[in-house]
């Protein structure tokens, strides 16, 4: 085989080319971090990249949503309790009113107490998050009560509980039907059974006092029932959190694996392409150095 | 049987004859690094003696022969276009990628920023706050569809300048290939071989163009056709091709005598870019296109199902657009919705703290688009794995096509190319024949000598 010049020196630089260009890979490699810099690099692996960022996107708003329900809850919960006090303290008040031995002042106290713990309870109902109503389902722009001339509204929410997803096919509610715990399946609300209890306790009437008592009972069962469902949100949500946390690890442990370089075969084949290139030029160096022309005289 | 003068005209033959032979060494050192240069060889005969009893004459340099590699040069303008169509369009392809972004910072990132943007505005219907970032993530996933269909375009755009100034170095080549064939059949063949290296230095460049038929014509000339057997040049005319904007497209035609060639050039560094321009870039931009349609189209009837924080119903949240055609680079959120949050429907019913709405679009993230079977992010995906595999193939064939025509040039340089060795060795070669009959021609000169003092 004859051996030219030229092809020596073509060859030379070919190979060289394909020695700085794999170093470079290499070097691209190491430095960015990156298995996959374009989708050439890996098809397939970026295209899994991109779901799986698209996965963790969704993960991290479910995690939001997650956060942000917690805050409202605890708002509600919050509410809940100092629902379930005043019933309780409105039961305690109305009790003082009941019996023949009462005096008319201690029930003109009694009632006013009881006065007072209906406006309060009415703040309670009326209760926002970021602007919107907690107990009006899902109209959060209106207040589920009104007071009008003295006397407290009917409910003006609707039965329409607000939910927000957790993930597919998990929701948590955030919005409440505030009559289902006003008023339940009685036939007026804790207001109007407040407001009667007012008057008979005014007037000594031991009757309307025990229905009034045997009303707000079933008004604190209500409302206990309304928090055990919130408690066992809380709960859930923090199953919730937990699950999407393990689904991000192991979500971003994939796309680690897909995307990312593993730096100490990155940077093996970075030191192996740096010899291969530094093999390439020296031999490059050396092409046409010797040949017959100097061993003539 | 020969006089001494003969055999001092005999030994000054064969004086002159090395002397020819060290030119054609000095000539191909000197040509060792011309593109194209085939190596001369002087071809010596032995003068035939001029009587019986003579051995012969001495020797003439009866030719300087130029050692050409026909077969391997015609297999070289085979797989040069070939090469050069990979190369464009591994380049090509290259830049798309690039266009179209990395995963995570691209449509992808617009999209997951979009529909959680809509998942916020869930938590909280009658904020804001959430409903200005429904606006601004819309816009900005419109403003990801725009730019990269944007780019795109651009990218097809270049492309067809590309093919444009591919054109111009592909008449020049023909004009040079033809003045060649003009000179070449005014000299004789000696003075012909400088004329025939710059030749198939023209062809070869011209295959890297362009997929070319050559003929090649008896006085060592070429005729060149292109595409279905358009003649390019024949003899000393050449025949240009021309370039005209396509109908519609008004992209860059290319026409021989006024027919549209362009379907016909299939390789080449023009071949490339036109597969790259009529066909990779098309499917490119019509599926981005498609998927902006279907997004928007598919957004745009949720949002209509649902009701605005006013409690009317929703209209349209993208701009509608007309058809799939040229809708990445049309979309944008319709001018209601911008001026105003509050026309965003996150309601399913005329409540305004209702979010059914929000969660259905929210949820379309994950569900098939249009008549496709994919979600967005999918269909994004899938965009960009074909992307990424045309360029790895590309890039894979151009690589490949490296290397075979790498092999072919050595090919064809062991046949045709200049060995410093080997001209080393024929320079001791040439410089020992010629002094041996320079010392030839003096034991004559001597004997000439004794002759002429026998005389006087």
């Amino acid at each position: 085989m004859r051996v030219t010049f030229s092809q020596s020196f073509r060859n030379a630089a070919s190979d060289t080319n394909l020695a700085a260009e794999q170093l470079a890979a290499a070097q691209r490699q190491v430095s960015s971090g990156k298995r996959i810099n374009k989708p050439s690099d890996d098809p397939a692996g970026a295209n899994s990249a991109i779901a799986g960022h698209a996965a963790i996107g969704a993960i991290d708003a479910y995690t939001q949503t997650a956060d942000s329900t917690t805050s409202r809850l605890t708002v509600v919960d919050s509410m809940l309790s100092d629902i379930i006090n005043k019933i309780t303290a409105a039961q305690t008040a109305a009790a003082s009113a009941r019996g023949s031995v009462t005096s008319q002042s201690q029930r003109d106290a009694a009632a006013a107490n009881l006065q007072g713990i209906s406006d309060a309870l009415l703040a309670d109902f009326n209760a926002q998050f970021h602007g919107s109503y907690l107990f009006s389902g899902s109209k959060a722009t209106t207040s589920p009560y009104k007071l009008v001339a003295g006397t407290v509204s009917s409910y003006q929410g609707n039965a329409t509980p607000v939910s927000v997803d957790l993930g597919q096919g998990r929701t948590a509610q955030t919005s409440f039907d505030g009559s289902t715990i006003a008023q339940g399946s009685d036939p007026s609300s804790i207001f109007t059974v407040l407001s009667n209890l007012v008057t008979a306790a005014k007037s000594g009437d031991n009757v309307g006092l025990g229905q009034g008592l045997d009303a707000l009972e079933r008004a604190l069962s209500r409302t206990t029932l309304a928090q055990t469902q919130v408690g066992s949100s809380f709960a859930a949500l923090d199953d919730v959190r937990a699950r999407l946390n393990t689904e991000r690890v192991g979500i971003t442990a994939q796309l680690s694996i897909t995307e990312d370089a593993n730096m100490a075969s990155a940077i093996t084949n970075m030191s192996q392409a740096d010899t291969a290139y530094r093999a390439a030029l020296a031999a490059f160096g050396r092409i046409g150095s010797v040949s017959l022309m100097d061993y003539l005289k | 049987m020969s006089d001494l003068l003969g055999s001092l005209s005999m030994a000054a033959r064969s004086m002159a004859a090395q002397q020819a032979g060290l030119d054609t060494t000095g000539q191909n050192i000197a040509n060792i690094n011309t593109p194209g240069y085939t190596r001369r060889i002087a071809e010596f005969v032995a003068a035939p003696p001029i009587d019986p009893l003579s051995a012969g004459n001495g020797v003439d340099v009866v030719a300087i022969r130029a050692a050409r590699a026909d077969l391997l040069e015609a297999q070289l303008r085979k797989e040069q276009p070939a090469l050069g169509r990979d190369a464009a369009m591994a380049e090509s392809l290259s830049q798309v990628e690039a266009a179209l972004g990395s995963a995570g910072s691209s449509v992808d990132a617009g999209l997951t920023k979009f529909f959680n943007a809509f998942s916020q505005l869930s938590q909280d219907p009658t904020s804001g706050v959430a409903r200005q970032q429904v606006t601004v993530q819309g816009q900005e996933l419109a403003n990801t569809f725009n730019e990269v269909a944007t780019r795109l375009t651009a990218a097809q755009r270049d492309t067809d300048v590309q093919v444009k100034s591919s054109v111009d170095q592909i008449n020049a080549l023909a004009a040079q290939i033809a003045s060649l064939n003009a000179a070449i059949g005014g000299v004789s063949q000696t003075a012909g071989e400088a004329l025939r290296d710059k030749l198939g230095v023209a062809l070869s460049s011209l295959s890297q163009l362009v997929d070319i038929g050559v003929v090649p014509r008896s006085n060592g000339g070429a005729d060149v056709s292109v595409g279905n057997g358009r003649a390019l040049v024949i003899g000393a005319s050449t025949y240009q091709l021309g370039v005209s904007p396509a109908a519609g497209s008004g992209l860059t035609d290319l026409t021989s005598g006024g027919v549209v060639i362009t379907s016909e050039v299939k390789g080449g560094r023009v071949g490339g870019l036109l597969q790259v321009r009529d066909t990779q870039l098309p499917g490119y931009i019509s599926r981005l296109d498609q998927l902006a349609y279907d997004l928007a189209t598919t957004i745009n009837t949720a949002h209509k199902a649902g009701f605005d924080l006013n409690g009317n119903p929703g209209g349209d949240f993208f701009a509608p657009l007309a058809s799939a055609a040229g809708a990445a680079s049309a979309m944008k959120v319709s001018a209601a919705v911008s001026a105003n949050g509050n026309l965003i429907a996150a309601a399913g019913t005329a409540d305004a703290g209702d979010n059914q709405t929000a969660r259905a679009i929210t949820n379309l993230q994950r569900t098939p688009l249009g008549a496709g079977t994919t979600s967005p992010i999918d269909t994004w995906g899938a965009l960009i794995y074909s992307v990424g595999t045309d360029s790895k193939t590309a890039a894979n064939n151009k690589s490949g096509r490296d290397e075979i025509v790498r092999q072919l040039q050595t090919l064809r340089d062991q046949v045709s190319g200049v060995s410093l060795d080997e001209e080393a060795g024929n320079l001791q070669k040439f410089q020992r024949a010629y002094e041996a009959n320079a010392r030839y021609f003096s034991a004559i000169q001597t004997s000439l000598d004794v002759l002429m003092q026998m005389v006087s």
